[in-house]
């Protein structure tokens, strides 16, 4: 999960149809910079926005079930 | 010398073959790469050049360790119109990537965003992107 605020933009994000080390390597629409992941970040390693980071936010790994119970109000995209 | 139509067909033939085992070969395809009056390019199947030069000359990436290159449009994102305030489909064992945030809870089937690979949603205020 990652954020897609940049300072003052949004950004969509797409994959780009590459891979590195098998991770895929995603590119935004809006500016066409290339992202992939560092640390607890996206970081843009090609473009206009070369070296900014969009941050990682925290998400859980876990079944619908578990997280229903304790989120009973919680959307689903499925 | 006259040239024998046969070998004609059975040279054809062998390019056909040979085609045909290129594109189904298993293992993923290394990038073509492209250095040009000082840029370096990796170029995808449908021939659009990268420039991946400050990835490479300041970032340490290495242009062969790019792969597959299936082009820009391979995967379709998901939005928004995807979230459902109930489930339809999944069951209890389904794995989810949950997220909540600002009093808002969210579940993203991973059977569901492995097909998409991103899907570009907001939970309250702030966009985000969820990502297998």
């Amino acid at each position: 999960m990652y954020s897609r605020q940049l300072e003052d933009r949004t950004l969509t994000l797409v994959p780009s149809g590459w891979t590195y080390d098998s991770t895929f390597v995603l590119y935004d629409r809006e500016t066409e910079s290339l992202w992939y992941p560092d640390e607890n970040s996206l970081r843009a390693i090609s473009g206009p926005l070369f070296g900014k980071r969009l941050p990682e936010l925290p998400s859980k790994d876990t079944s619908w079930s578990r997280w229903s119970t304790e989120h009973a109000e919680s959307k689903i995209l499925e | 010398m006259r040239s024998d139509p046969r070998l004609l067909v059975w040279g054809a033939l062998g390019l056909v073959a040979c085609g045909v085992a290129l594109a189904l070969s298993p293992g993923a395809r290394s990038a073509d790469v492209i250095r040009d009056h000082g840029r370096i390019y990796i170029v995808d199947r449908r021939g659009e050049r990268w420039d991946v030069t400050r990835a490479v000359r300041e970032l340490g990436f290495a242009p062969e360790r790019f792969r597959h290159g299936i082009g820009r449009d391979a995967f379709q994102p998901l939005d928004e119109s995807a979230l459902r305030d109930r489930p339809g489909q999944s069951w209890g064992d389904d794995r989810v990537i949950g997220i909540e945030r600002d009093g808002e809870a969210q579940a993203y089937s991973v059977r569901r965003l492995v097909g998409h690979e991103i899907a570009n949603t907001k939970i309250g205020d702030d966009p985000i992107a969820a990502a297998y």
